[in-house]
């Protein structure tokens, strides 16, 4: 067992709350329902559009919270010059990608809403590599920005209509795919392998800027601009943290709702993204509102499954007792926890196996090991 | 079982795993006793760099998704069926065939009736017949579906076609293909992420097969 790690998931929320206060983000807390209008007209921003729904006392139709960030766009206070910060630790409700019924998904984030500048960007990057850090293991946080899918488009002469396919192809790094759509847009051999070698990049961040502008992305305004951001994110990243980040034009988030910088990250032993943001403007704009947003969210379930992570045992020692005097019973067990050990008292051995060491309480009030 | 050291690879069981197998092994990637006959389902190779799983066809894009193999190799019919969420590295162009319709030759489509699809493939069916505005019902079928127009179960089905000779022996004809089938080297997006270079060396071997 990970030492180190074990209790950690429970440990967890405290840290990063800690570590988001130290940058100015508030706690934002939520009821478990909201009204459906809220989710139901932004759907496909939600990773399934399912929602849990049902009536209110007042008739209003409600639904349980799918999703935190649009609960956050509507609160966020409009004001030049101004960017609300939040984080949280909820849970929501919806159907898992590729999965079939819906979930209780716990998930901690933040969000930065309002009038957005390049730190706030770089320090919600920053923010993310260091949520990954806190798990404790290895970590990657793979980047990208929506910007570069014009600019892949424009580099290869791919018409907008087939906008949707590339992202799609890109996403799955689909060679295949990429390779079916070059010859649909009357692309030769020599540049359908170099789309695809572009879909296989993995950059390290701080190389990714030169790398892109010498590809050609330069060229164009879109792609021009992505690059720009990426550099003063890679630049503001400490080393440390710049050595986990690759640009990998993988990372696609919804194209109706995303328009900057957009991240997803990873740690060792975890099959699928753990934590996944992003820069959101067009919700903002689509909302209603002014400014832009951005941020993310750590699912925190995949964490159980790490080896060692969650406690082995309920306690260390499980002390048989056989109904003895209390008085005892409390100064053994004073004395099993002078050493840093936890205790369960039990009459009999029944389920010893839930604790490390199994001790008898003899009628002298010693203990031995059984 | 300690998976992190391991490049693991999914293997499907069969002609087609066996023939995937084969490039690993003229890459010098090989395991022992893995030729050899028994009810073994997992082989290590002796560095101890490469860990191959056979499993059912149709389980390797569960076991890739899920982390349990970093790579393997799945039919595209797999892929468009689950829609794994998985890298799709490369075509490997083996176990070529088509998804196609398939109906009695008497058939005509009567587009002022539902029509009656009998497939093991109906989310691929429902995309292909949403694309052409139809109205079917589905019936999800396990195995033998070209009986299913014979014995008045179904209009049409949807299945694989390699040759066409088990449809033409139950006196159905191929009406339309939906899409190409082929094998493809698949990748757990999380793996691709630790183990990158080692998957792309795999990557590699296989483009250059030929």
């Amino acid at each position: 067992m990970n030492e180190l790690k074990c209790g950690l998931i429970d440990e967890l929320p405290r840290l990063l709350r800690e570590l988001y206060s130290e940058c100015g983000y508030s706690r934002y807390r939520t009821v478990g329902f909201e009204e459906y209008d809220l989710f139901s007209e932004y759907r496909d921003f939600l990773t399934s559009g399912q929602m849990i729904t049902f009536t209110g006392a007042g008739g209003r139709l409600l639904a349980l919270k799918p999703d935190i960030t649009m609960s956050i766009i509507r609160d966020a206070t409009e004001q030049r010059g101004r960017s609300d910060k939040f984080f949280y630790s909820e849970s929501v409700y919806r159907v898992p990608s590729g999965g079939d019924e819906f979930k209780e998904i716990l998930q901690i984030g933040l969000e930065c809403i309002g009038d957005v500048c390049a730190y706030d960007r770089a320090e919600v990057v920053s923010l993310a590599c260091r949520t990954l850090a806190h798990t404790g293991c290895d970590y990657m946080l793979d980047i990208s920005h929506m910007g570069l899918i014009d600019g892949i488009r424009k580099l290869f002469g791919i018409s907008e209509r087939l906008k949707g396919e590339l992202a799609n192809a890109l996403k799955d790094k689909n060679a295949p795919a990429l390779s079916m759509l070059c010859s649909r847009a009357g692309l030769g051999e020599e540049e359908t392998s170099r789309m695809i070698e572009l879909s296989r990049l993995s950059i390290p961040i701080r190389e990714a800027g030169e790398m892109l502008s010498s590809l050609g992305f330069a060229k164009y305004t879109e792609s021009a601009d992505a690059i720009g951001e990426l550099r003063l994110i890679a630049n503001a990243l400490t080393d440390e943290e710049a050595e986990h980040v690759k640009a990998d034009l993988s990372v696609i988030h919804g194209m109706n709702y995303y328009d900057g910088a957009v991240f997803s990250g990873y740690i060792d032993g975890v099959s699928e993204a753990i934590l996944k943001g992003g820069e959101y403007g067009r919700l903002i704009t689509k909302m209603g509102r002014t400014g832009s947003g951005l941020g993310f969210a750590l699912y925190t379930d995949p964490l159980e499954r790490i080896d060692g992570y969650s406690p082995k045992y309920a306690a260390d020692v499980l002390l048989v007792t056989s109904d003895r005097d209390p008085s005892l019973i409390s100064a053994a067990v004073k004395r099993i926890k002078a050493e840093g050990k936890s205790v369960l008292v039990q009459r009999s051995a029944a389920g010893a196996e839930r604790c490390a060491c199994v001790m008898k309480l003899n009628d002298k009030g010693e203990t031995e090991v059984i | 079982m300690e998976n992190r050291k391991y490049l693991n690879v999914a293997l499907p069981k069969g002609r087609l795993g066996e023939k995937v197998y084969s490039y690993f092994e003229r890459e010098g990637m090989e395991a022992e006793g893995i030729r050899e006959e028994s009810r073994k389902l997992i082989f290590e190779n002796a560095e101890g760099t490469l860990r191959f799983f056979w499993v059912k066809p149709s389980d390797v894009a569960i076991y890739v998704e899920r982390g349990a193999a970093d790579i393997g190799v799945a039919g595209k019919d797999i892929l468009l069926e689950y829609s794994p969420d998985v890298y799709e590295l490369f075509d490997l162009g083996l176990g070529k065939c088509r998804m196609a319709v398939a109906a009695k030759s008497n058939f005509t489509d009567d587009r002022s009736k539902t029509l009656r699809v009998a497939t093991k493939f109906s989310n691929i069916a429902q995309k292909y017949y949403a694309s052409l505005g139809r109205r079917i019902d589905i019936i999800k079928l396990n195995g033998s579906i070209e009986i299913a127009p014979l014995l008045g179960l179904s209009d049409v089905i949807v299945d694989i076609v390699e040759t066409g000779s088990t449809l033409k022996a139950n006196g159905l004809i191929e009406f339309n293909k939906i899409c190409d089938i082929s094998a493809r080297l698949i990748a757990n997006k999380a793996s691709m992420k630790f183990k990158g270079e080692q998957i792309m060396r795999v990557c590699r071997a296989f483009e250059n097969k030929d």
